[in-house]
């Protein structure tokens, strides 16, 4: 059996960025890299971008790391491999096809996977994903023979960015959701309505509070949708954006704490000895939120890959971030820091104007800020950013929060 | 080049001279504000600005244009010569 120095499980930006920060430190020790996709580090973010997936920007611009690299590196990229198992206390990673790998430190960073639609057609061609490399070249793929007509479900950041995109290959996109609004929870109602405006604006029809029982086609291919109250939609691509699943059930054995995720302390250090977690497989005590949550964004998942890595090598340091990831489609910008899950004790500022289609959210918890979505108003969010990593008390401020026209940056605790 | 903002970056002893934004490729994924948020920020068109240019030091302003999912920032030494991406 082969023992690692460093051995990482997940070759997306958390552990490919934790790799090349162990590398930086120690040159000669061991690091391998398991990844249950084939590719280098590929760019996540740039999937669901207009001109990657119309193809008017190279594919491969994708490439964040070229396979030349790993071996540049003398870092191990075990691609197309799952782990299956975890014995900790042997330090013994057993792999997919039963081979064993020892390690002295493991870092998990798998990211978590889209969840698969299992109603009766669900397997027909047409119906897809969008979460790694090989969803959207299947996508790329479709779209070359022209499409007429796309259904898509869910409603949240992916779905936004692609409905642009399909609006602007002239497909017909109806947009089947099962919530009373588009992106409920993430936004508020009346932030939902300016997105709903411009999805309408551009054609995008909406069906809401509704489901797909079944998807048809009389062949191999999708022709359409069957509702649950018995409408029938045809299509010619099916778009199942239907949320996540957490990959923990081959860590259950390990004994490791779970809990939606791989439970880790502020020093990203997992319940396991010399086990630790980053990216959105995390689910961290956040000590700026005073929370475990878990960021499924790009910027946390390398800052975190980066942590982790430092406190493999001996740092001790706290993840301290404030992250935020934006969204993108019809013009418009949606932007996101912080925390913002709907739960009873928070309460809501709201900022701006609606009807001009520059309209924020800023989430309390008691006095302090906590998260904020903000629609066309990106300039506030590195301030916003700023406020909640503060946990500046706004009591006696929350008139001013609420005012559109009152300079966020006032509020800033200096930095001595 | 495109829709670029160029930086000149005089900072003592840094091998950067000049940092360039490709507005055409920023995405506002905003990584580079987490490892560099001294140096970078959003716009009101929702891109990436450079506010102050001599901030931080190389290897920290390498990370941040290495962290960028699409690769919009491009860093040149004193010499003129791109040095990332490669």
């Amino acid at each position: 059996m082969r023992t690692f120095r460093y051995l990482i499980v997940g070759g997306g930006i958390a552990g490919t960025t934790a790799a090349e920060t162990l590398r930086k430190a120690e040159p000669e020790a061991t690091i391998a890299i398991i990844s249950d996709e084939p590719h280098p580090l590929y760019s996540r973010v740039l999937l669901s971008k207009p001109a990657f997936l119309t193809g008017k920007q190279p594919f491969d611009t994708v490439w964040m790391k070229t396979p030349e690299w790993y071996v540049e590196q003398h870092i191990e990229f075990l691609g197309g491999r799952s782990a299956i198992a975890l014995d900790a206390s042997a330090k013994v990673l057993t792999l997919d096809g039963g081979e064993t790998l020892g390690y002295e430190k493991l870092l998990l960073a798998t990211g978590v996977h889209p969840r698969l639609w299992t109603i009766p057609g669900a397997e027909k061609k047409g119906v897809h994903y969008l979460r790694s490399l090989d969803h959207a070249k299947g996508i790329i793929e479709d779209l070359k023979d022209g499409k007429k007509h796309a259904v898509m479900i869910g409603s949240a950041c992916v779905t936004f960015e692609v409905a642009e995109i399909l609006r602007s290959l002239d497909i017909e996109v109806t947009e089947v959701m099962r919530e009373n609004y588009f992106w409920e929870p993430a936004l508020s109602q009346p932030e939902a309505e300016i997105v709903e405006r411009h999805l309408s604006d551009h054609g995008v029809k909406m069906l809401r509070n509704a489901e797909v029982a079944e998807v048809l086609g009389s062949g191999e291919r999708v022709e359409g949708v069957l509702l649950k109250d018995g409408t029938k939609l045809a299509c010619d691509m099916v778009f199942a954006f239907i949320g996540v699943v957490i990959p923990t059930e081959w860590l259950e054995s390990s004994g490791i704490a779970l809990e939606k995720g791989v439970v880790a302390n502020e020093y990203l250090e997992t319940s396991l000895p010399d086990v630790w977690a980053a990216g959105d497989i995390a689910r961290f005590d956040d000590v700026i939120l005073h929370d475990r949550v878990m960021m499924g964004n790009w910027m946390n998942a390398r800052e975190q890959g980066h942590l982790a890595a430092e406190n493999i090598l001996g740092a001790h340091k706290q993840f301290k971030l404030v992250s935020f990831h934006t969204s993108h489609g019809f013009g418009n910008m949606v932007g996101f820091a912080g925390d913002n899950r709907a739960i009873p004790d928070r309460t809501y500022i709201f900022r701006g104007d609606p009807t001009a289609d520059s309209y924020g959210r800023i989430t309390l918890r008691g006095n302090v800020i906590v998260g904020a979505t903000m629609i066309n108003r990106t300039p506030e969010l590195g301030t916003i950013v700023k406020l909640i990593a503060g946990q500046v008390d706004v009591s006696a401020k929350k008139s001013e929060l609420a005012d559109a026209n009152f300079d966020l940056k006032t509020l800033v605790p200096v930095v001595q | 080049m495109a829709n670029t903002r160029e930086y000149v970056r005089n900072l003592e002893g840094s091998n950067i001279g000049k940092i360039v934004v490709d507005r055409d490729l920023c995405i506002a994924a905003v990584s580079c504000i987490a490892v560099a948020d001294t140096m970078f920020e959003l716009d009101g068109e929702n891109k990436v600005v450079v506010i102050d240019a001599n901030t931080v030091d190389d290897a920290t302003l390498t990370m941040a244009a290495e962290s960028c999912p699409t690769k919009a920032i491009l860093l040149f030494d004193k010499a003129g010569t791109q040095v990332f991406p490669k």
